[in-house]
């Protein structure tokens, strides 16, 4: 196939017209297919965790933990809501730079930062939650089981949470290499 | 630019925004979310167009780097083989619609950011559009296109 031919298909591809009243709806936030899973999300891990700040106190028995075992609960759940709200302010613009290689790594930098807070939010995070848990309590040999199980779990956890950030990274820096 | 005249410059170049989802997007309803990802990601980005560059110029940079900046959904793995199937293979009375295939299926096979380089070549932008776009120099334009000039010339074989 020759250049001129390539360029002639590429430039007549046949394409389907969206009406404008159909364009204008995608400038919507509410519409948007990706923003709006990310927000119920977003919704749902919210209220769930606004219900566990209301009801933790009688249920866990707040009054009979420490004061400070108190405070580092309600930071961590305060930590993991705000840790969500600027995960979907940052994904709804990726687009930041006057030319594509300059907004990639403008967004590879975002996206490094990101992962680095996410992954240390969730430690921190499960750090005061297990405070809070362990604080006036007797350990006995059930119940250390029972925290190395759930230590397990979160070292498992981080660790998937690491690689799947690992590879978007790594898919940002390898188009910039294509650049390079 | 406000959202009248937004709305009449995307519906003037939706094509552009057509052939980028069909670029790096395989499948039909991935392609209808994208291309409205793409328009919302140029209408966040249009307080910041200047009207220093041509419409088309700047809906090809946000379209772009919307497309290589996303991270698509889990889906099955696509196996490319070394040659096209057979069924595409240069035929010239073959009609218009297949030869495009050949040449997606063809473009579908490089890199995302040859893609991209490609992409531009093929409407028919010049080195200095292409690097302003880009963010390369004129020079390595050229030398990165000849690169994948020639791979997709052995691809279409």
């Amino acid at each position: 196939m020759q250049q001129d031919e390539m360029k002639l298909l590429w430039q007549n591809q046949p394409t389907e017209q969206s009406n404008n009243d159909n364009l204008k709806k995608m400038l919507n936030e509410n519409r948007h297919p990706v923003l709006k899973g990310i927000r119920r999300q977003l919704i749902f891990e919210t209220i769930v965790w606004v219900f566990f700040l209301f009801v933790y106190y009688d249920i866990f028995d707040g009054d009979q933990k420490p004061f400070y075992a108190n405070m580092l609960l309600i930071d961590a759940v305060v930590l993991l809501i705000l840790h969500n709200i600027i995960g979907y302010i940052a994904s709804k613009k990726q687009v930041n730079g006057i030319n594509i290689k300059q907004s990639l790594e403008n967004y590879h930098s975002k996206l490094k930062r990101y992962a680095i807070m996410s992954v240390a939010t969730r430690v921190l995070a499960f750090g005061c939650l297990m405070l809070f848990f362990i604080s006036q309590i007797k350990l006995d040999a059930t119940r250390y089981m029972i925290i190395a199980g759930i230590l397990m779990a979160v070292v498992f956890q981080v660790y998937f949470l690491s690689r799947i950030w690992q590879k978007r990274i790594m898919q940002i820096q390898t188009t910039l290499d294509g650049f390079n | 630019m406000d959202e009248k005249t937004f709305l009449a410059a995307v519906n003037e170049h939706q094509a552009i925004i057509h052939k980028i989802c069909r670029l790096y997007r395989n499948m039909p309803e991935d392609r209808e979310d994208f291309f409205q990802e793409i328009v919302f990601q140029l209408w966040k980005s249009c307080p910041a167009f200047e009207n220093r560059s041509k419409v088309s110029t700047w809906i090809y940079r946000i379209a772009l780097n919307t497309a290589l900046a996303s991270f698509r959904k889990k889906q099955p793995a696509i196996i490319f083989t070394e040659a096209l199937p057979e069924h595409l293979s240069g035929n010239p009375n073959q009609p218009q619609e297949t030869q495009q295939d050949k040449l997606f299926e063809a473009l579908g096979r490089l890199a995302n950011a040859e893609k991209a380089i490609m992409a531009l070549y093929l409407e028919g932008l010049d080195y200095k559009e292409m690097a302003e776009i880009l963010g390369i120099s004129e020079n390595y334009v050229g030398v990165k296109l000849n690169r994948i000039k020639n791979q997709l010339q052995q691809l279409l074989k």
